[in-house]
């Protein structure tokens, strides 16, 4: 059975071309870096093809939300398949190690921003053990950051981030929600506001990047101290718990990102910051007939019936298009300040086509991510391929 | 007694952005948690806020110039640990009592709560919370060995590093709207976990 036409499909004629575009631009950007590495040149060709494919599904279709899940899963899987070996091949375990932290060399991530920023200015150092110019070190993740949010905004959140992708995993895994989110109590989706506002000043007082120290999930996949006294194993405790309660659990109940929704700091950072981004989600109080099935189903809690009724989501919107898919009126729609919303799924031809604000957005938004997650899935590729020809993950 | 003075106000200049940092987990739940239209309503937490920590301020320090010493290590760090526990409960209980008004727990507490003027208490409790700047007052106030010269000086001190917590004052205004307030109530329930937390832990240590 066809899919329905909804407000973000395209023409074939349009389809085609942003697609044929993207996987120029992809293929340049992917393959040119890794000419003198056959391996990896024959894995990011695969990729280029998956995501070649997702191009024109998402063009033609119109289903955003359903064909970006597809793509931003698929970079959570490849880059846990490909960090937590490459640990183990260059230390041995998922430990990071006491050298490393004296070292300065343990790789910073994006979550960690908001944390060490206030340090940095008042004190001239930063309060996590990485180099300021080294491969993973501070600068290079300030410019991805940078770029990240004059591109994306908070749609960082369902493009680029490579932890979002997991609980966007979980939260696919099951056909149907077992817990229902009717009577859910949507004070909590500030949550993540408190807790940034905490820890930024926790980790001003302390010199320490406590979020890291204590709370962040996501050690559960990539690395963490090992625990030695009882102090270090209540982290443990901590942070495994997060990670299996509102990455796995929560969302494999609720169908919804639990963790990107009603915890991350750095999510409620971006929601903040990511304002300088031009684009929005929308929705046409003409068309809307108050239904709130979009409501039930915003993966980040981001719509609320006041939401709708004020005809736009909230700051925290991760723009993954779920919305849009769902709607039954096609009322929902990407937008960009200053320009008017559209009020049918026809476009206005081919070019009135390419250079629609969700055409605009969604091509930037899949180049970016694409391109940040190709050399992780690349390697993934690559290790599952060893794993079936000599039996084991390491490369090495 | 005059020339102990410049020393109290340099120190607290000197290490008020320490202040500053302590003091903003619980400061700011305050100013952000509840709606307040009148000018002096809105400086209202910070006054309370202000008023219970100059109290403990000269408290401690007239004891401190007094005994000529906190009363010994272990005693030191009961007071923090016990401090920190009943903060941490005043945080809770704030922040459950204005971010969760229905429940029935929160019905029954609440006019004790207005009683005793939370950020009031607070301020006392984080007066008495030796944070590394009192403590390195308090270390000048050992050697005086005289109640009142030590409250002089916890009164210097204490004006100079209060300078660094005026901008809060400015918080009190982004509270007209309803995500901030909420935002306000649950940090303040956050922050309450977390001193528990470092409260039990300084306790069993
Ligand atoms: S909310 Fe946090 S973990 Fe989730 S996608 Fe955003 S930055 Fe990543
Ligand atoms: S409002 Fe729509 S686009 Fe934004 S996060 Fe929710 S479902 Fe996704």
């Amino acid at each position: 059975m066809p899919e329905k036409t909804l407000i973000n499909s395209h023409s074939r004629k349009t389809s085609v071309f942003l697609t044929a575009l993207m996987a120029f631009l992809l293929a340049f950007l992917i393959l040119g870096g890794n000419r003198d590495n056959p391996r990896m040149m024959a894995a990011g060709a695969v990729y280029l093809v998956f995501l070649t494919v997702i191009t024109y599904l998402i063009f033609r279709t119109g289903m955003v939300g359903k064909y970006r899940s597809i793509f931003f899963a698929t970079y959570a899987v490849g880059f846990s398949l490909s960090f937590i070996p490459m640990l183990i091949e260059t230390r041995g375990s998922m430990f990071l190690s006491g050298e490393e932290i004296l070292s300065l060399s343990a790789p910073l991530c994006h979550l960690t921003l908001p944390m060490i920023a206030i340090p940095a200015v008042v004190y001239g150092f930063l309060i996590f053990p990485t180099k300021l110019f080294s491969e993973m070190g501070f600068f290079p993740m300030l410019y991805l950051w940078l770029g990240a949010t004059l591109f994306l905004g908070r749609g960082w959140c369902s493009w680029g981030c490579f932890y979002g992708g997991v609980d966007e995993f979980f939260s696919k895994l099951l056909p149907k929600k077992i817990v229902s989110s009717k009577n859910f109590n949507y004070t909590l989706r500030f949550f993540p506001y408190a807790f940034l506002l905490v820890i930024v000043l926790w980790a001003f007082i302390a010199l320490e990047p406590v979020y890291c120290t204590w709370f962040c999930p996501f050690k559960a996949i990539t690395e963490f101290i090992k625990p030695t006294n009882w102090l270090m194993w209540v982290q443990t405790g901590i942070f495994v718990s997060i990670f299996l309660g509102l990455v796995v659990v929560l969302p494999l109940l609720m169908k919804r990102r639990t963790q990107c929704g009603l915890f991350c700091p750095f999510g409620a950072f971006q929601a903040v910051i990511g304002q300088v981004n031009p684009y929005r989600v929308k929705i046409d109080g003409e068309k809307c007939t108050k239904c709130n099935t979009c409501v039930q189903q915003c993966p980040t809690f981001s719509l609320t019936e006041e939401a709708v009724s004020k005809g736009k989501s909230c700051i925290s919107c991760t723009r993954c298009g779920k919305c849009m898919d769902v709607c039954p009126r096609g009322a929902i729609q990407y937008s960009l300040i200053g320009v008017p919303l559209r009020n049918s799924e026809k476009g206005g031809g081919f070019f009135g086509e390419v250079f629609r604000p969700d055409t605009l957005f969604i091509f930037g938004a899949l180049l970016f991510g694409g391109v940040l997650s190709s050399g992780m899935v690349s390697t993934s590729l690559l290790r599952i391929t060893n794993l079936a020809v000599n039996g084991s993950f390491l490369l090495k | 007694m005059i020339e102990i003075l410049p020393r109290a106000l340099f120190l607290g200049l000197s290490t008020g952005i320490f202040c500053l940092g302590t003091c903003a987990p619980v400061m700011a739940p305050f100013m952000l948690s509840e709606e307040r239209s009148a000018y002096s309503e809105k400086v209202k937490p910070f006054l309370l806020f202000t008023a219970g920590r100059f109290l403990a301020y000269v408290l401690i320090g007239a004891l401190a110039g007094w005994t000529g010493g906190l009363a010994g290590n272990a005693l030191t760090r009961n007071l923090a640990g016990i401090s920190l526990l009943l903060l941490a409960m005043l945080m809770v209980i704030y922040g459950l009592t204005t971010g969760f008004p229905q429940l029935r727990f929160c019905r029954m507490i609440s006019p004790y709560l207005g009683r005793i003027r939370a950020p009031f208490a607070a301020g006392i409790l984080m007066g008495v919370n030796l944070c590394p700047p009192f403590l390195i007052a308090a270390a000048d106030v050992f050697v005086m060995g005289s109640a009142f010269n030590g409250a002089a000086f916890f009164m210097v001190f204490f004006a100079a590093t209060t300078v660094f917590l005026v901008p809060f004052i400015f918080l009190g205004y982004l509270s007209y709207l309803p995500a901030v307030r909420a935002v306000g109530r649950l940090s303040s329930l956050i922050v309450g976990a977390i001193y528990f937390f470092i409260g039990l832990n300084s306790l069993a240590s």
